[in-house]
Order: structure tokens, then sequence, then C-alpha cells
């Protein structure tokens, strides 16, 4: 599941930063992928971009944005399930560069 | 216990919920012993009650449901807050906003907004000194 933030958000902006793929935008803020622009998902609020949310797989042992979300407004999306595959492929294509470490509970929430 | 307690409860009682909610984010996220719990429930009822004033019943009802989750085991009172009058008032909250659910968000009759209370114990009961 790619993760979404619900409308218990405050716009403290404390999840931005802490996101490894720049999925994470603030309210009316288009997002931006691969040198393209599209229009913000949420006016209102923060928002996540479903394509570019890895849930911090190949990354972080868990969403960095929930962990520091004050509201516990991060959650999982049940809209739509992602296997670990799917994430991790994703985190490769977001990030081209990067030499990625095999999967471990460091870097997967589905190593745990 | 650090200022921006002090900061936020005032921030709080003043209605000022996102100033309230603000500091005490701040103060949660270095602040790491277990009863950072209790600091998070704080944040919920703050944002749960800015959510109300903005009219985000859904949102409002969700923040003071966690807040009254996570306050639960400080009951009835810690550090030197007294934390029952605040969370029955938050559950209050919480039904009526479900039993006015199809009322009109500027016409929902709910009480008046809970002030964090602070107080020490004394022999017989609790000193309630703000």
């Amino acid at each position: 599941m790619a993760t979404f933030i619900t409308e218990e958000c405050i716009n403290c902006g404390a999840c931005e930063p802490e996101c490894p793929n720049t999925a994470i935008y603030a309210g009316g803020v288009q997002w931006e992928f691969q040198g393209a622009t599209h229009d913000a998902i949420s006016n209102d609020f923060y928002y996540i971009v479903p394509d570019k949310c890895t849930e911090c797989v190949g990354h972080f042992e868990k969403e960095q944005c929930a962990a520091v979300c004050p509201v516990d407004c991060c959650v999982p999306d049940p809209n739509k399930p992602e296997t670990e595959d799917v994430l991790y492929a994703r985190a490769k294509q977001l990030h081209p560069d990067r030499a990625f470490a095999e999967l471990s509970p460091a870097t997967s929430r589905f190593r745990k | 216990m650090d200022e921006r307690l002090d900061l936020g409860i005032r921030e709080f009682n003043g209605g000022r919920y996102f100033e309230a909610h603000d500091i005490l984010e701040d103060f949660w996220e270095g602040y790491r012993e277990p009863d950072r719990v209790l600091l998070q429930a704080l944040i919920h009822a703050a944002v749960g009650f800015y959510h109300l004033d903005n009219g985000n019943l859904k949102g409002c009802r969700s923040q003071l449901s966690k807040a009254c989750t996570k306050m639960r085991a400080y009951l009835p009172e810690y550090w030197d807050l007294l934390l029952e009058p605040l969370h029955s008032s938050m559950k209050e909250h919480i039904d009526l906003i479900d039993e006015q659910r199809h009322t009109r968000t500027d016409s929902l009759d709910l009480p008046v907004r809970p002030r964090i209370q602070r107080g020490h114990r004394v022999a017989g009961g609790f000193l309630s000194i703000s």
C-alpha cells in the first residue's frame, strides 16, 4: 500500500523533509516526476504521490512520514495494496544512480 | 518539566489550538521518555479542537478519539496535570458529534471547550491550582 495523509493533517510539514523519495508536497503545490509537473492531489493539506511512495522500502525500517507525524495521519492506503517487490522496484526506479543493498529489517518494514 | 509544556497548555486553555499543538509538538519531537505518549495525547487533543473550530468534524472526532486512547494510561492525573476532566470532556464531545452527525457544523450543540487543569495531590484529594 502506498502511504497517504488523511484529512486529520494539520499542515505542520514535519513529514515533508523526511521522505527519501520527495513524494510529499504541501497542499496546492504541484508535484514533479521525471521532469514533468502535475496538478496537486490535495489543495487543503499535505499529500503523498502514490507513484513516488515506496513506504520507505529500500531506505528505512518503517515509513518515516508516519514516524514523525504528531497526529498519526500518515497511514497505509487500503485502496492501494502493493507488495514489497513492487515498492522495491519503484525505489530503484526513483533512484537509478543509487546502489541498493539487499533488503533487510533495516530497509523494509516487510522484514520485521 | 519543560517550559514548552507550560506554554502549550497556556495556548490550549486560551483556545489557540494550532499554537498549542505547535509548541507541544516541538517538545514531543525531542522528548524520548516512554511518557511522551501523553504529550502526543495532548497534541491530539489540541488538533482535535482545532479541527472542530474549522468545521472538520471527522478529523476532530478521530483526533479526540486518539487522544482519549493514549491518555487512558495516565488517568486520573500525571505530572501535575488533572487529566480526568479533559478526558471526560473529550469523550462527551465525541458522543455528541456522533449523535449530531447529521447536523450542520455551525448548528452543533457542544459543551464548553475543556481546559487543562493543573494542581498537586493533597491529603484527601487533588488540589487544582489553575
